[in-house]
């Protein structure tokens, strides 16, 4: 297949950037697929007498799937559609159009009765550590409640079982009388985790949990994350803008740029040999630690522009006003998300001309060599 | 309060970066002269439930062409310092101690004209969020053309075209046509190359930015961060960065000042601080971070919250969360508050810690963000 | 803009349409017995003069009939009457007959409503003068003395019943001591002093009686946009303090308050009635309560409907205003 793809010099790339891929098992069985969502948010324009009404088109066409126990990073700038693509697959909104399959199940259009049972098995984790708590709740409510709409446990054992929680998420179990507003930010996200364990789920979405935290309450919660991941065998779909943050939790990483998702691979060969243009922008751009270190800072490039409107995107590839590397056909023809350059089959790129960022490098090594 | 008179011969300029001389020099002050010089400042709020010890002695100074970041997470009082350097604090609910000195003006206990005629001029502010922090019901151009006239005395037309140059100085393509229009207009990324505008319409010898592109993307906080480089090298003015990202304060300081809880922690340049941490504290705010340029293993957060500002812990304020306090002898991290103290080798590096040697301990648990080799590598 | 305008316009003429649906529904379809009240409660009032006179008004035609003639008058005018001999033309906008006074209900109300209008113009300009002087004032010396004094007064005020404060503004500054104009209503066009002396004690009195809980609304977002970022990056550009309130915290704060004022210009104009008749001047307020007195049913619905177009078009003004004073509200 890779063969068949790969244009040329394959050989030479697979050298340069070994991509191994954690998820290229064969017997891989989705528990999550989503295919071809899109959600349009209509707005009225007030322009001539009558009000017309244009659709924001916050996520476009978007396509991945999650394995049990896997962690899936949808990453990109504000305005991408990674969090209304979070919220699509917990059914919080309805998709305009497209499928999302979980366990085996279609769910993009149940009614809110029958999403309960499905909502055992997938809960999400807010940004908003203070807005998503209900303040008059104490965190024995906030956390029990989950347990009582689903009808877990009898009522003389939530108690115990809303301990056993807090103690899981490193909270103080006798505190569980007490209101959210005498707890940090940090314990607070930590609640909101208990409380979307509460029912024991398979996948949770995870819409920048981390990201209105300070850095070292940060870090503790990512690490209780990834306590649980393994302790419990969670999936998890983590919306974030914090591209450390993404390649420190996830397997995979799909990088979103207005509405679509224009390269979805391995970590190891998002961060490792990114070939859109975007990934390869976004990574240039995020400042690193490590240059203090002796790390040898890379070539900048730099975007110029800002991000198009998502009511009226370009046509063909939508990244092409900013890109460099634009030529006509990516205003004519909208490049599919598939494995290009050999870059292997579960390493998928939406661009006409992808390319490894470390081919010039790899050029000059096979010269001197 | 902690006594910083005998500290303050050790925060001399530090020459840090070969940029720095290349630097233009400007009229009536050169590169590497000092503009600010803070000597024990205090900053508390009086409230009801006690008093708020935000500030608690900080010392540090600071040269033209200087980029000096101070960095910290929430509390711990980098932003309520700089605002006291601008005279931003309500004088009725701010008890204020120790000394400013900018640019030869005392601060601390300034007239209000005298410090009216300082703001813009000499230092200005760029604040976090673009979205608030310009007026949404005026001109953007408007915006800028008052704080010119403030200091200038030109007609209007004068100042607004001044204000149009500025937009066309930060990069903002069409100004004139930008200048008439409102905040809400513009991106984000376009306010904050506004609001750097408006920060340096009056030519100050100083530019505090505080997290100036936290609210910003990826991106867009790249160009913004170019922005502030090219200008400064343009300008040759200092600039105070208050910011808790520390991948920001790697690339673009030249000194690190790390705040914890209204004190200094530690404060020596950005290299030396950043590679070599010597504070628990820093250590573990380096420990946080995970790194966009590698797979590391697990994170070493600090463990516990930041203390309660009423009620500062005693001896040093970060004994209750730090991991070492056992290799200090007696008790002395609860008992006695450690003084910033210089390390044998370097004079303009200062540490307020009790341990002997953090280096070498620190060296021996790596900090998981680097791989191994990284981090040795400027021993 | 012109096309906001115009929907604007367009959308007004439909709420006033759903008012004068709405007041015929209220006025005429239910229980009421105009032809009797007409007839008078004596014994010349026979069942046969009651029947003749429903005729003549036409209210022994269907309701829908009855409807249909009330918009056609409101358009074009119409002709009320049964017969040749006393057939009254009532020209368009014909709002009814007026049962009592034999006058066209839009020449009576017409008449009246300047007197209100003025009466509340300026009432509304002392109350929004007020209530931003000492609102701002107090918000700039919050804490201090002068601003504890200022909320202590306006929640002082409000507690006095208003037609005692009325009637006891009308008899001491008035009557006793006679400090200001014995208020009286002269027409604007006939004597502008006139008109403005007579009115004056009214306005103060009533501005500054309503002032009170716009000034604190006013306090309270000073002090909230006070707090705003904008307007420390104001403070931080070295501008005097002066021009930091009322340049840019003030200017913000005006935007919500003009809504307010908005919303309160309908209040303010169907409850005039206590206003001018403990002043005893005669608006719309006093027509109705005579009105309502004589069961002269035409003319209630009248000034229901006219106010009702007058709250429409002040609105509109008010969504104007706020769109200048708030760039982000777009007009176009």
């Amino acid at each position: 297949m890779s063969d068949q793809l790969g244009t040329q010099d394959s050989d030479r790339y697979r050298e340069a950037a070994p991509v191994v891929h954690p998820d290229s098992d064969p017997d891989r069985k989705p528990m999550l697929v989503v295919k071809d969502l899109v959600k349009y948010f209509p707005v009225r324009e007030y322009t001539g007498l009558f009000p017309t009404t244009l659709q924001i088109r916050a996520v476009d066409g978007v396509s991945f799937d999650v394995a049990p126990g896997e962690t899936l990073g949808l990453v990109g700038e504000s305005g991408c559609g990674k969090t209304t693509t979070g919220r699509l697959i917990t059914r919080l909104l309805e998709p305009t159009a497209g499928s999302i399959q979980f366990q085996g199940r279609e769910i993009g259009h149940l009614k809110e009765r029958q999403l309960r049972s499905m909502r055992r098995d997938l809960q999400i984790i807010f940004q908003d550590p203070y807005g998503s708590l209900n303040p008059r709740y104490t965190v024995g409510n906030i956390i029990g409640t989950p347990l009582q709409v689903h009808n877990l446990l009898p009522k003389n054992k939530r108690k115990a079982r809303v301990q056993e929680l807090l103690e899981l998420v490193g909270l103080n179990p006798e505190h569980i009388n007490r209101y959210p507003n005498e707890f940090s930010g940090g314990q607070r996200q930590r609640i909101g985790i208990a409380r979307a364990l509460a029912v024991e789920p398979k996948l949770i979405i995870a819409d920048e949990p981390v990201s209105a935290l300070d850095v070292s309450i940060q870090a503790q919660v990512m690490n209780l994350l990834e306590k649980l991941r393994k302790e419990l065998g969670l999936a998890f779909i983590f919306v974030a803008h914090d591209l450390g943050v993404v390649r420190h939790f996830c397997d995979r990483v799909a990088v979103m740029y207005l509405g679509k998702v224009v390269e979805l691979g391995s970590r190891e060969s998002i961060y490792g040999a990114p070939q859109h243009p975007y990934t390869q922008a976004l990574l240039s751009a995020a400042p690193d630690l490590n240059v203090v270190r002796g790390a040898v800072p890379e070539e900048r490039i730099r975007l110029v522009g800002d991000v198009p409107s998502p009511i009226n995107p370009p046509s063909g590839c939508r990244f092409r006003t900013r890109c460099w590397k634009a030529q006509d056909i990516c205003a004519q023809e909208e490049p599919a998300l598939i494995p290009r350059n050999d870059s292997g089959e579960l390493h998928t790129i939406a661009c006409h001309f992808a390319e490894p960022k470390t081919s010039i490098v790899a050029d000059a090594a096979e010269v001197t060599v | 309060m902690t006594t910083g008179s005998e500290t303050q011969d050790m925060l001399q300029p530090a020459q840090s970066g070969p940029n720095i001389a290349q630097r233009r020099g400007r009229e009536g002050k050169k590169v590497g002269e000092q503009i600010l010089k803070v000597t024990d400042l205090t900053v508390q709020f009086p409230t009801e439930d006690g008093l708020v010890q935000a500030v608690n002695g900080l010392n540090y100074d600071l040269q033209m062409g200087q980029t000096l970041a101070i960095v910290g997470e929430s509390g711990s009082g980098k932003s309520v310092s700089s605002m006291a350097v601008m005279g931003l604090h309500d004088t009725r609910r701010a008890r204020i101690g120790g000394s400013i000195m900018l640019d030869g003006q005392e601060i601390v206990g300034a007239s209000a004209q005298t410090i009216r005629r300082m703001r813009s001029a000499t230092a200005a502010m760029i604040f976090q969020d673009p979205q608030s922090s310009l007026h949404p019901f005026l001109r953007v151009g408007w915006q800028i053309a008052e704080a010119y006239r403030a200091h200038h005395k030109v007609s209007k037309s004068v100042a607004m075209k001044r204000s149009v140059e500025m937009l066309d100085r930060v990069g903002i393509p069409n100004p004139a046509r930008r200048a008439k229009q409102y905040p809400h207009e513009f991106s984000g990324g376009m306010r904050q190359r506004a609001m750097i505008a408006l920060g340096l319409v009056n030519d100050p010898k100083l530019l505090i930015a505080d997290e100036p592109t936290t609210a910003l993307d990826v991106t867009v906080q790249a160009q913004i961060l170019d922005l502030l480089n090219d200008l400064q090298d343009e300008f040759g003015s200092a600039i105070v960065l208050i910011t808790h990202d520390l991948a920001v304060v790697a690339e673009v300081a030249d000194e690190v000042l790390v705040m914890y809880a209204g004190r200094a922690v530690e404060h020596g340049t950005a290299t030396e601080v950043l590679a070599q941490p010597r504070h628990p504290y820093t250590w573990g705010l380096l420990s946080s971070v995970p790194s966009i340029s590698a797979t590391g293993s697990s994170l070493r957060p600090v463990r516990g919250l930041p203390p309660s500002l009423l009620n500062l812990p005693t001896g040093c304020s970060f004994h209750p969360r730090c991991d070492f306090m056992e290799r200090v002898p007696g008790g002395r991290c609860i008992k006695e508050l450690p003084e910033l103290i210089p390390p044998e080798s370097q004079s303009d590096r200062v540490t307020r810690c009790h341990l002997a040697e953090p280096a070498d301990i620190f060296r021996d648990e790596i900090a998981p963000s680097l791989d191994g080799s990284e981090g040795r590598s400027h021993e | 803009m012109l096309i906001y305008i115009l929907r604007r316009l367009a959308l007004s003429v439909s709420v006033v349409f759903a008012a004068i649906v709405a007041t015929f529904a209220i006025f005429f379809l239910g229980p009421s017995d105009p032809a009797g009240a007409f007839c008078g409660q004596g014994q010349n009032c026979t069942p046969e003069r009651v029947a003749i006179i429903k005729k003549s008004l036409g209210l022994d035609e269907p309701k829908t009939t009855q409807f249909v003639h009330y918009i056609e008058g409101v358009v074009v005018g119409r002709d009320i009457g049964d017969s040749d001999s006393s057939v009254k033309h009532c020209p368009a906008p014909c709002l009814g007959w007026s049962y009592r006074s034999n006058r066209p209900v839009t020449d009576m109300v017409l008449e009246r409503f300047p007197v209100t209008l003025s009466l509340v113009v300026g009432g509304v300009a002392v109350y929004v003068t007020l209530a931003l002087l000492f609102g701002v004032l107090a918000a700039r010396f919050r804490g201090r003395l002068i601003d504890r004094v200022i909320v202590g007064v306006s929640q002082f005020v409000p507690a006095i019943p208003y037609y005692i404060a009325a009637l006891m503004f009308y008899l001491y500054f008035m009557v006793f001591y006679a400090i200001i104009p014995r208020s009286s209503y002269t027409s604007i066009t006939e004597s502008p002093w006139a008109w403005f002396t007579g009115l004056l004690g009214v306005w103060l009195f009533w501005g500054a009686f309503a002032s009170t809980g716009y000034i604190r609304y006013v306090r309270a977002s000073m002090i909230d946009t006070q707090g705003q970022d904008y307007v420390r990056t104001a403070r931080s550009k070295g501008i005097s303090e002066k021009r930091v309130m009322y340049r840019h915290a003030l200017r913000a704060a005006i935007a919500p308050f003009i809504t307010l004022v908005g919303i309160s210009i309908a209040f303010e104009l169907t409850g005039s009635i206590f206003t001018e008749r403990i002043f005893n001047i005669q608006g719309m307020g006093l027509l109705a309560l005579d009105s309502f007195n004589t069961g002269d049913l035409p003319v209630i619905a009248g000034v229901v409907v006219i106010t009702a177009t007058f709250v429409t078009i002040g609105n509109l003004i008010v969504d104007m205003l706020y769109g200048v004073v708030d760039p982000r509200v777009k007009l176009s």
